[in-house]
């Protein structure tokens, strides 16, 4: 394949790693809570999806946004259980809590779904578009176009309502937000909420293009961190970035290195930038709080 | 307006106020003055919620704050600007004032309040789009008591406004109290620089080791430097010598 074929079609799939990573960023930012469930909660967003195909036909790009509603219920609850947790010891029994609910997740679709690989094939599956000499599939375009614009768009929603700059404004100093008036508590909630909506979106978008099964959430979280890595915890631009970069980075060492070696590349640079830039490459100082 | 009432609050175990009775009283500014570590700051969070106390009571406007989250008393009319100008660094000054104007009920006056935040702080208009953290110091507390200004509260806790800037600035910060304070808004202000706030302030208060050891009107307690020297400058160490001097 020609290098500039392989750099669009990682730019593409970056997209949808860094829809992947955003909700696990907001979550971390605002609760300090490194959800591990996060993958398995792509996959739910697969199943979800796939099942509304199976049964009744509802295109994933529609059902995405119809199932949305309780993901968002989903979220609330993982997050009343996290809720009584102190804050110093957050960090650490989070990571086991939610270990605990990836278990869970997985282990429950193993035994409702089975171990099948499942697709969903749309009609427009085989077709193909060409994009500067590269022929990319119509749900790989779809997929795509879908993820950047979800992330504008929540962007736009950090940066334009109360709601959102209350969510940042509690990431960078909980106390002072609360001394505005914020429920540091509901917010909390709404972004563990949202987080978890934006993952089961990503399985949405994810479903017409890839297997899905019931531990191929684990394949995601490690994209997730891979991309936190390089864009930093900071932002959805960040996350846009780190996604970026991932997906160019494991086409090309897709084309150059042996099959069995590609997902080495998620490795070397995870490895890499945590030696060389510990706060991720766009990650510069350490936030207030 | 404000009444404490043997109000005993402190961090874990430790108690740092031990039975502290104070009042602000609507429409002045009372000044919360003491040495390092005496427990002012503590008494304005207890006041705030963000501290929990321990026993006595805590009214505003006859209602009691104890038990209350900190929202709530936010959205109650009081603003707590914490020591130390805690604005939200990485979001921009304008970002800032909107957060002080996240309650519901006061996101309908958005503009009149900016408005008047902006013609208070002239420098704040100019540097809207600037994120908080590259801002000076003195225009972070000037962004810090804007922010809560947008609240409009009925009761400002300001916590040591002075601290770290030139004098200059100081007086700016302290002719815009005086302008907010003849507007209505009622100030618990604690100081450093105890002449400023013996200066500024109707009524005061001396905080030693989380007690009160002397009240009264701001005044008289200036004028009548044997009665704080007798209370105020026994150890000559660190903010005891501080406050001997500037009375
Ligand atoms: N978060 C905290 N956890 C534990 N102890 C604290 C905490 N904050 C303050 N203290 C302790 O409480 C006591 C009173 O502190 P406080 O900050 O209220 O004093 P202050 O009068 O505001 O002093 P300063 O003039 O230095 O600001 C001090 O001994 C301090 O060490
Ligand atoms: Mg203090």
């Amino acid at each position: 394949m020609l290098l500039s074929s392989l750099v669009i079609n990682g730019l593409f799939t970056g997209l949808i790693y860094g829809l992947i990573a955003v909700g696990l960023t907001v979550i971390f930012g605002v609760m300090r809570i490194i959800n591990m469930s996060h993958g398995d909660i792509v996959m739910l967003g697969m199943y979800s999806a796939w099942i509304l195909f199976e049964k009744f036909g509802v295109s994933p790009y529609v059902s995405m946004f119809l199932t949305a509603p309780l993901f968002f219920l989903l979220g609330s609850l993982i997050y009343e259980i996290l809720d009584p947790i102190p804050l110093k010891r957050r960090e650490m029994s989070s990571l086991i809590i939610t270990l605990g609910i990836s278990f869970v997740l997985a282990t429950s679709a193993m035994l409702i779904f089975t171990a099948d690989y499942r697709t969903v094939t749309l009609p427009y599956s085989q077709r193909v578009i060409d994009i500067l000499g590269t022929r990319l599939g119509y749900p790989a375009l779809i997929s795509s176009a879908i993820s950047l614009v979800l992330m504008c768009l929540f962007r736009l929603f950090l940066s334009r309502t109360h709601i959102g700059r209350a969510i940042r404004a509690t990431a960078i100093d909980r106390t002072s937000a609360a001394l505005l008036g914020v429920n540091v508590k509901r917010i909390s909630q709404a972004t563990f909420g949202a987080g978890v909506v934006l993952a089961g979106l990503a399985g949405g978008v994810l479903a017409p293009i890839y297997y899905v099964y019931p531990f191929v959430g684990s394949n995601f979280i490690i994209k997730a961190f891979a991309v936190v890595v390089l864009g930093g915890m900071e932002s959805v631009t960040g996350a846009i970035a780190g996604g970026l970069i991932l997906g160019v980075a494991e086409a090309l060492g897709g084309a150059f290195l042996e099959h069995s070696l590609k997902d080495i590349i998620v490795f070397v640079l995870f490895l890499g930038v945590l030696f060389f830039r510990p706060t991720g490459l766009f990650g510069g100082r350490e936030r207030n709080r | 307006m404000l009444e404490l009432k043997q109000v005993t609050a402190g961090y874990g175990k430790i108690d740092v106020l031990r039975g502290v009775s104070l009042e602000a009283r609507a429409g002045e500014i009372t000044a919360l003055v003491g040495p390092n570590g005496a427990g002012k700051s503590t008494l304005l969070r207890s006041i705030s919620g963000t501290v929990v106390s321990a026993a006595g009571s805590i009214t505003f406007k006859g209602i009691p704050l104890s038990g209350r989250p900190p929202h709530k008393i936010a959205s109650m009319g009081i603003a707590h600007v914490q020591e130390g100008r805690m604005v939200f660094g990485s979001m921009s000054v304008e970002e800032n004032l909107l957060m002080g104007a996240y309650l519901k009920d006061r996101r309908g006056k958005i503009k009149e309040s900016m408005a008047f935040v902006t013609g208070l702080f002239p420098r704040l208009r100019e540097r809207m789009r600037q994120q908080a953290g590259t801002l000076s110091g003195g225009e972070q507390q000037m962004l810090a008591l804007g922010r809560a200004l947008m609240m409009r509260p009925e009761l400002i806790l300001l916590d040591e406004p002075s601290l770290g800037l030139a004098p200059l600035l100081v007086d700016t910060i302290y002719s815009s109290l005086e302008t907010l304070n003849r507007e209505g808004l009622t100030i618990l202000l604690v100081e450093q620089n105890v002449r400023r706030a013996l200066t500024y302030s109707q009524r005061a208060y001396v905080l030693e080791n989380g007690e009160v050891i002397l009240q009264g009107r701001s005044a008289d307690i200036l004028v009548d430097s044997a009665v704080t020297s007798a209370y105020l400058g026994v150890p000559l160490e660190g903010e005891d010598r501080l406050i001997r001097q500037s009375l």
